[in-house]
Order: structure tokens, then C-alpha cells, then sequence
């Protein structure tokens, strides 16, 4: 595509599209397609001047030499670019410059009695919420905006009531902008993970978008995914996890025949589903409604803000009275009014907190609401499942020590033989080092059989061969290990698991298989002690042995080695019981009871979809450092509505005491509340990390 | 006097009455009334432009001063550095 450069400075530019007009869905695209490339670090599209601003790492000539071969109508793009909410914004925008010119012109062009009279129809609306409020017995901030007002309004103070009324509405249309974007953001970031689904062909299965499903089509759901439309089981037995409907995060049992709703998990089995409702807007607006409904977006603190600013009206109110009763002079009086915290408390606090969530969204970490990160600030206890968490969940082969005189090589052509038919991570870590070793084999084993978390065992060449846990090799099969490989089998390396291969009833083998540790791990306990955790705990399946050796290298405070999914859950109550805040760390469909037991369950973003569901909070995990980068945004939040607080309250008393002295005029002191109210909203939306 | 002006006034009104709503609302008023409201939208747009136009140019300037600042602290090192070596 042709473009003009109109602007450049260092690893910075800024270009002009030669088009006459640019189509929200167009700058989309060309938005995803800019970020897609390597060596570019920020890009912004403004679709109205067709104009893109790129900051780039790489270089210049490759920017530019990408822009030109360009194309909106590219096949390859244009599924994939993602809808950025830029309609929401521009819609918001155009609002927000609406009413700051239309003061403008009412400011400049009306003639004065023409103003009197817009700011009388304008101020309407808040008298007479002002007045249902009081016929109701309340005596809440809207009574307190109606009575500001209306005094103003009867001490023929237009000006003043105008500049009320403006930055009251001014207030709303921010308020509303910024909640109904956090919404947009999360229900986007919520829906974004399901767009395909396995549908079932006449010649097998294939992946499909979403929105080409119809009605009555047939498909596949296995363990840990997503419902993605609302269908009847057709074939297969599952559990199914309905805690985003119901809130029970108890798995119920659905059988053929039974209905299943979109958005609900399957925890175990596998099944087929008719298709009822194919998809539509229905699932993104059910994912919106549901976020509105459960009010997660509200934190504590901004619920104790709107209550604060509600009670301290009577004494405002009470204030301005004693005022009058002593001095007898009615601006005095009406300045005490002017000064309201109510609209500081009630912006600036939720300000503070959508921008931090705002903000922990460009570290790729997804907050489901204000209070999570609230709780995360006030965590004592931080409890990580080992697996996928401080590891990368990708087990490998680290040595394979034969016994009984055979071969290492050959044993480990034995086992990847027969575990190549089972898709777990140990047998995968197998398979795969065999392959690596370029361990070839043939099929030289008979019909296999498999016990679920236990083991392997197969005839082999007329031997038997049992591959498995130490409980299945020598305790279900009674297993011996020859006198002279005793002394051997008590020296393998503690740092990682063992699996055993045993034939014709004699260990023959044993292959060490290691889940490496991130390289990052270590650090990040540190670093999120220093901010202010108490105590830091790994969760195990692991041996003892192994967990001990594995917790000393990280420096956790506790460990407990070879948990149940269930224990995990009963750890975190345990703690919480003792008055701790919980943060609970996973990834696996077995942390989910655990997850949904904590403060704040936080799930990695490529694990399993149940856990994503039911956590309060996903990171991507390619790094670690995204979790310090969270606890650093949740403290500084904490801060920041603990200094917001305090500035807003003594401020507005300084404004009252210099009201009542009669040093400031009502509608100067107005102005001063309006202005450090905006003052204090604009600081609050201000990124907490540079 | 007196008299004069007020049938003016009642002459005028009658007349608005009865021609001058009808020319309110016939169709070529009508044509007027929505290219004004088009030049209306159009002036928003052209506003909306503008103010998009003035926060690009503002992000030019801001990174155009960063990149002078930056070359100031280079050249003041470089000094340094020479004293330094002395």
C-alpha cells in the first residue's frame, strides 16, 4: 500500500496511508498486522487522519518495506485481527468533545438570558433526582447535588450551577466510558480462547471457527475444555463444572440425553454434542452480563467510597446550617455546600482501580475484577502448584540408569515401544527421548494393557514387561531387584521422578524423568517476599524426597510433597482459616477445588480451560515475572487509593474552613473542588509502573 | 401611532399564520434544513479531525524533544568521559 512518511525521530514514525477514509475494521487490521511484526514494539492506528505511528526495535527499512507490501484485503489477515474496541472508544470520544464544545459555544455565543435559561432546563434532571431521593427518606449525594444546584439556582448564581452541572455530567461520562470498556476488555479477553472447536465430519474430525458451527452439527468436547454452545450429549458420560452459571463449582454428571450449556466446563470424560443454538452475539453478551451481574468489578474500597460519600452528607448538609445559624450569611453557608466529597471518592477510586486493571492487562495478565487485586495486595500466603508453574510442565528425560546388566539404549527403546500409545507428558518425555537418541523400533509387543495412573504391562518378545510407579512395579507386581544393583538402586538422583521398568519380574531399568525448574523461579519467590508475602508454599505431587530437594533450591518456606487434587483444596482452607489471605497459583484441571477455595485464584492462560474459568485472575506464562509485575500494580493500587483518600478529605476540609471564614466565594470554591476533583481522577488513571 | 403598530403587529401575525408556517415547512425549507444539519455533522467531523490531528503533532513534538534530550545527556558524557581520561 502507498504511504506518505510525515514524521520521524529515533526508532519512531509516523505515516500517512494514502486513502481517502479508513474503516474501524480496517485499522484493526492494520493495527494486528503492524504489532505482528517482529522488531516493531508499539503501534497506534488513527483510523480518522489514516494515520499509524510505529516505535520499532529493528529496522527502519524493514518497517518500511512491510508497510508497502500491505493489503487490507490479504485472506491471510483478516480472520485473525482481533476487534480492539476502538468503536467504544471513538463513540466515547465524540461525546466527550461534544459537551466540551458545546460549553464553549453556550459560553461564548448565548446572549446571558438565553444561558439562565439552558442551565434552568439542564439542571432539571438533577433537582428532580435530588427531590425523589429526599421524598424516600434518603438523604444521600444526589440530594446534596440537587440542593447545590438549586441554591445556586435561587441566589441567581448561574454561572456556579452551570460549572456544577457540567462537571457532574463530565463525571458520569467518564464513569460510564471507563466501566463499560473494562467490561468490553474482559468479556473480549474471556471469549477470546474458544473460537475453535472439533467438528465432527464424515471423515473424522476437524477444527473449526466457532461462528461456522450450526445448529444441529456434531461435536467434540474433552476433558478440560469449554462447552462452547449450548448442545445435548449424544454419546459419552462427562462431569461437567457449571460454576459460570450457578456458581457451584461442584462437577455434576451428565448423561445421553442431557442438556449442556455453553460456558460450563467438562472436568473428566470425553463427549459428543448436537448443536442447539449455533453462536451469535449471545455467548459475548452472556459473558458481559455475567460480569455486570456479579459485580466483581466493584473492589472494596470503591463500595466503601460510595458509602463514605453517602454518609458524610447529613454532616455536610448539617454544616452548612450551623454555618448559616451563626454567621447569618447565606454564601457562606453555600460555600460549606459547594464543597461535596462525594464525586471525589466516587471517581477517583473507581479511576484508580480500572486503570490498574487496565494496566495489568499490557503485562498480559487478565483481572476479573477490583477486588482480586485488592486481595492480592493484602496476600500473606502465596501457594504454587509446582507443575506449570514453576516449571514449564514439559517433563524430559534426564538419564536412564539400566540394571540387571542390560542396556540403557535398549531399555529406553523398550519403553518409548510401549508408551508411545499413551498422549500423557511422562510418556510424551519418552517417546521423545528415544527419538532423539535416534532409537528406532518395531511393534514387537502384544495388546497392551493400561492402569490408569499406575502403569504399563505388555508381553514383549515372550517376556513380560511392566513399566509404572514404584507401587505398581513393586508392590501390585511384586517386582525384585537383584542383591547386586541394591546398592546402585539406593543412589538415584533425588531431584527428579522415577519411573520403572521391570522385566520378567526383575527391575531392568529406571528412567530419571525431571521437570525443569524456570530459570526465572527462584527469583520470583524472592522478589515477591520483598513485596510484602509472608509466607510461600509448593504444592507436590512429587516424591518427598524430591520435593525437599526441589524446595530447598527455590527457598520456599513449606512444601508438601505427594498432594491429591483434594488436599490441595484443604491446604488452602487450612490457611485461610488461620486469618490468612490466600493467593493460590495453578494450571491443571486438579487445582481447580483449590482455586476456588482461595482469595484469589490465579490460573496460567495456556493451561487448562477450567482452571482459566474458575480463576479470579490468568497470566500468561511466559515468564514468571508477570506474577511481581502483578504485585507490584496491586500494592501500588492499595497505596493509591489510601493517598486518594486522604488528599480528597483534607483538601475539601481546607475548602470548608476557608468557606466559612468567608475567604473563598461559593463558586471559587466550587471551582477549586471541581478542579482538584479532576486533578485527583486524572492522577489516579496515570500507569502505577514506568 | 399607537394604533398603526398594533395592526402592523396583527397584519404580520395573520400573515405568519397562515403563509409563513406553511414556507417553514415546505420542501424547499426542508432541503435547507437538512443541508444545515449536514454542514452541522460535517463541522463535527472536521472538529473531531483536528483534534485527532493536534494530538499526533503533539506526540511528533514529544518524541522529536525526547530525542534532544537524549543527544544532550550523549554530548554532555562524551565531555566526561574526555575529562576523565585526562
Amino acid at each position: 500500500m502507498k504511504f506518505k512518511v510525515m514524521h520521524e525521530s529515533t526508532n519512531r514514525i509516523r505515516v500517512h496511508l494514502a486513502q481517502t477514509r479508513m474503516t474501524i475494521r480496517q485499522a484493526d487490521i492494520l493495527n494486528d498486522y503492524l504489532l505482528g511484526l517482529s522488531g516493531v514494539r508499539q503501534v497506534s492506528v488513527y483510523e480518522r487522519t489514516c494515520d499509524a505511528v510505529i516505535s520499532y526495535t529493528g529496522e527502519r527499512a524493514l518497517v518500511i518495506r512491510y508497510l508497502s507490501v500491505f493489503q487490507y484485503g490479504d485472506q491471510m489477515l483478516l480472520p485473525d485481527a482481533p476487534d480492539t474496541g476502538r468503536e467504544l472508544r471513538r463513540e466515547y470520544e465524540e461525546k466527550l468533545v461534544k459537551m466540551l464544545l458545546f460549553r464553549g459555544i453556550r459560553r461564548i455565543f448565548f446572549p446571558s438570558h438565553v444561558r439562565v435559561v439552558s442551565t434552568l432546563i439542564r439542571s432539571a434532571p438533577f433537582l428532580i433526582r435530588g427531590l425523589k431521593s429526599l421524598m424516600n427518606g434518603k438523604l444521600n449525594v444526589d440530594v446534596l447535588d440537587g440542593l447545590s444546584i438549586g441554591l445556586s439556582l435561587v441566589r441567581r448564581d448561574f454561572p456556579t450551577a452551570g460549572t456544577v452541572i457540567f462537571l457532574l455530567k463530565l463525571g458520569e461520562l467518564l464513569e460510564e466510558w471507563t466501566h463499560k470498556k473494562s467490561v468490553d476488555d474482559l468479556a473480549r479477553s474471556m471469549s477470546l480462547n474458544i473460537e475453535r472447536v472439533w467438528v465432527k465430519t464424515q471423515d473424522g474430525e476437524t477444527l473449526m471457527p466457532l461462528a461456522q458451527v450450526r445448529a444441529g452439527d456434531e461435536i467434540c468436547v474433552r476433558m478440560g475444555n469449554l462447552i462452547p454452545l449450548d448442545s445435548v450429549i449424544l454419546d459419552g458420560e462427562v462431569m461437567v463444572n457449571q460454576a459460570s452459571l450457578t456458581g457451584e463449582s461442584i462437577p455434576v454428571a451428565k448423561r445421553k440425553g442431557t442438556m449442556v450449556y455453553a460456558g460450563t466446563v467438562v472436568t473428566e470424560g470425553e463427549c459428543v454434542l448436537r448443536v442447539e443454538q449455533q453462536s451469535g452475539g449471545s455467548r459475548y453478551d452472556k459473558i458481559v452480563a455475567l460480569i455486570e451481574q456479579s459485580e466483581q468489578l466493584k473492589s472494596p474500597s470503591e463500595n466503601k467510597a460510595a458509602i463514605l460519600a453517602d454518609q458524610l452528607v447529613p454532616y455536610t448538609i448539617a454544616g452548612s446550617l450551623l454555618t448559616f445559624l451563626l454567621t447569618r450569611n447565606v454564601t457562606k453557608a453555600v460555600a460549606v455546600l459547594m464543597v461535596d466529597f462525594s464525586c471525589a471518592l466516587k471517581l477517583a477510586i473507581p479511576m484508580a482501580v480500572l486503570s490498574a486493571m487496565r494496566e495489568a492487562r499490557g503485562y498480559h495478565v487478565t483481572v476479573k475484577g477490583g477486588k482480586y487485586l485488592e486481595a492480592v495486595a493484602n496476600a500473606d500466603t502465596v501457594i504454587f502448584d509446582k507443575t506449570g508453574t514453576l516449571t514449564h510442565a514439559c517433563p524430559t528425560v534426564s538419564e536412564v540408569i539400566a540394571f540387571d546388566g542390560r542396556e540403557a539404549d535398549e531399555m529406553l527403546r523398550l519403553a518409548a515401544c510401549l508408551e508411545e500409545h499413551y498422549p500423557h507428558s511422562i510418556a510424551n518425555a519418552v517417546v521423545r527421548a528415544a527419538k532423539e537418541r535416534e532409537l528406532l523400533h518395531e511393534e514387537t509387543h502384544t495388546q497392551i494393557e493400561y492402569l490408569v495412573a499406575h502403569g504399563i504391562s505388555s508381553m514383549a518378545d515372550g517376556h513380560k514387561v511392566v513399566i509404572g510407579s514404584h507401587h505398581f512395579v513393586f508392590e501390585d507386581e511384586s517386582c525384585q531387584i537383584k542383591p547386586d544393583d541394591m546398592e546402585a538402586f539406593h543412589h538415584l538422583p533425588l531431584d527428579c521422578s522415577h519411573l520403572y521398568l521391570a522385566i520378567d519380574g526383575i527391575l531392568s531399568a529406571v528412567i530419571c524423568i525431571s521437570d525443569p525448574l524456570r530459570p526465572e523461579a527462584q527469583a520470583v519467590i524472592c522478589t515477591l517476599r520483598k513485596l510484602g508475602v509472608k509466607k510461600i508454599v509448593m504444592l507436590t505431587g512429587d516424591s518427598e524426597r524430591t520435593a525437599a530437594s526441589i524446595a530447598d533450591q527455590l527457598g520456599v518456606d513449606e512444601y508438601r510433597s505427594e498432594v491429591l487434587p483434594e488436599d490441595k483444596a484443604d491446604f488452602v482452607t487450612r490457611e485461610r482459616a488461620q486469618g490468612r489471605t490466600v493467593v493460590m497459583i495453578g494450571d491443571g484441571i486438579n487445582d481447580s477445588p483449590a482455586l476456588s477455595a482461595s482469595n484469589v485464584g490465579i490460573a496460567i492462560s495456556d493451561g487448562a480451560a477450567i482452571a482459566r474459568e474458575i480463576a479470579d485472575i490468568t497470566i500468561a506464562a511466559d515468564n514468571l515475572f508477570e506474577l511481581v509485575s502483578l504485585k507490584m500494580i496491586a500494592n501500588g493500587l492499595v497505596g493509591r487509593i489510601g493517598f486518594n483518600y486522604r488528599f480528597v478529605i483534607s483538601f475539601n476540609c481546607g475548602l470548608i474552613a476557608l468557606g466559612t471564614a468567608g475567604i473563598l466565594t461559593p463558586s471559587f470554591s466550587a471551582l477549586l473542588h471541581n478542579i482538584s476533583t479532576l486533578g485527583i481522577s486524572l492522577n489516579s488513571m496515570r500507569n502505577i509502573l514506568e | 401611532m399607537k394604533i398603526t403598530r398594533e395592526m402592523v403587529l396583527f397584519v404580520g401575525g395573520a400573515l405568519f399564520g397562515s403563509a409563513g408556517i406553511k414556507l417553514l415547512s415546505s420542501k424547499d425549507a426542508k432541503k435547507a434544513y437538512t443541508y444545515t444539519t449536514a454542514a452541522v455533522l460535517r463541522m463535527k467531523e472536521s472538529v473531531m479531525n483536528t483534534a485527532t490531528n493536534v494530538r499526533e503533532n503533539a506526540s511528533d513534538i514529544l518524541a522529536e524533544a525526547k530525542d534532544i534530550n537524549e543527544a544532550r545527556v550523549l554530548a554532555e558524557e562524551v565531555v566526561e568521559d574526555a575529562a576523565g581520561q585526562e
